[in-house]
């Protein structure tokens, strides 16, 4: 068994993906890091990632957020695996909440950005497919819309208003409830 | 010193994203959201997003307010809202006409009134009445159902049932 294991690990460690930034930056991630995007577990099952995997859609910035993101969770997902054999329930439960406590402050601390790099953010994830990233940052967006009239909305995102004063005052007056 | 970075245009499938998130708990969020622009309006009002907003929330959708509500509100009441489409086979309905059916009775009192109110008239009709046994109870807490026409409470414990049908 010892062997078996040593080779596995000896796997684990050669298992390293190349992700290459719009700007031409490398990245050198771990399998299991670079797997929490979709997008990239389906170019490693189809085998194409030798010679690095390009994405033109994120910026060297923004990528090395979203590494630090899926270095995080992807541990705290192998941290759980781990630990689900050598602790007790009452121990294993203790340290299952230790994890995701941890894992909240870094999330919240992981989107304490600017709006822009939000929103670019936002964008990567859907790109690469990565759902928890997905998750996290669209709802600190929907959740920022919350009390906020469509001008403050448009303000804040910097989105342009293309709706006729038609269309806005019929929204208006079917919804009237919404704007009082 | 350089002015902040605008945020970059956000695609279709991203800006839904967002809005799927909008939490039901203030409705008016949404409401509110899809009035932003063309796109965040052409979202909100697909019924597939108003799907996937359902079951991503597992909350029932809110129809609307009620307002103009009938003067005398009752100790005891339930309300139910229902489509008022014939024909409508009631799987996605939404947008089309509806009514609201109130019944409500008082602590004291064996009569129990029903009100309807038609979303095509605007207005609550006039209120019909039940006389009750002395002994029959109505909590109005359990959940009404639907039956062809008709919908119908529980009363008594749950060993008798209100009958109500449309107007």
């Amino acid at each position: 068994m010892a062997s078996a294991g040593s080779g596995d690990e000896k796997a684990a460690a050669a298992a390293m993906i190349t992700l290459i930034s719009s700007d031409n930056e490398k990245f050198e991630v771990t399998e299991a890091t670079a797997t929490l995007s979709q997008t990239i577990r389906h170019m490693i099952e189809d085998g194409c990632t030798d010679g690095g995997v390009p994405l033109p859609n994120v910026t060297s910035k923004i990528l090395a957020r979203v590494i630090e993101y899926c270095k995080k969770h992807a541990t705290a997902a192998a941290g759980e695996e781990g630990s689900s054999s050598s602790f007790s329930d009452a121990a294993f439960l203790e340290v299952d909440r230790a994890f995701l406590e941890e894992l909240e402050e870094f999330d919240d601390a992981f989107l304490e950005v600017d709006r822009a790099t939000l929103f670019d953010l936002i964008l990567a994830a859907n790109y690469l497919d990565i759902k928890g990233l997905l998750n996290l940052t669209c709802q600190k967006v929907a959740d920022s819309v919350k009390g906020k009239t469509p001008e403050q909305i448009r303000e804040m995102y910097n989105i342009v208003n293309d709706l006729t004063p038609e269309e806005e005052a019929e929204i208006r007056r079917e919804t009237q409830w919404a704007f009082e | 010193m350089a002015p902040p970075r605008l945020p970059p245009e956000l695609i279709h499938d991203v800006a839904e994203e967002i809005l799927l998130r909008v939490r039901p708990d203030e409705p008016a969020d949404l409401v509110r959201a899809s009035a932003v622009c063309k796109a965040w309006l052409r979202i909100v009002s697909e019924p597939a997003f108003l799907r996937r907003y359902r079951a991503f929330h597992r909350s029932a959708p809110l129809l609307g307010f009620l307002y103009q509500a009938p003067e005398l509100w009752h100790t005891f009441y339930s309300a139910v809202v229902l489509c008022a489409v014939a024909g409508c086979d009631h799987r996605d309905c939404r947008n089309g006409p509806f009514l609201v059916v109130y019944v409500g009775k008082d602590d004291l009192g064996n009569s129990i009134c029903a009100y309807v109110y038609s979303s095509e008239a605007h207005a609550w009709g006039t209120p019909v009445y039940a006389h009750l046994e002395d002994d029959v109870y109505f909590s109005g807490t359990d959940r009404a159902a639907l039956v062809g026409d008709a919908i119908y409470w529980t009363v008594a414990l749950g060993d008798r049932i209100l009958k109500g049908l449309p107007v």
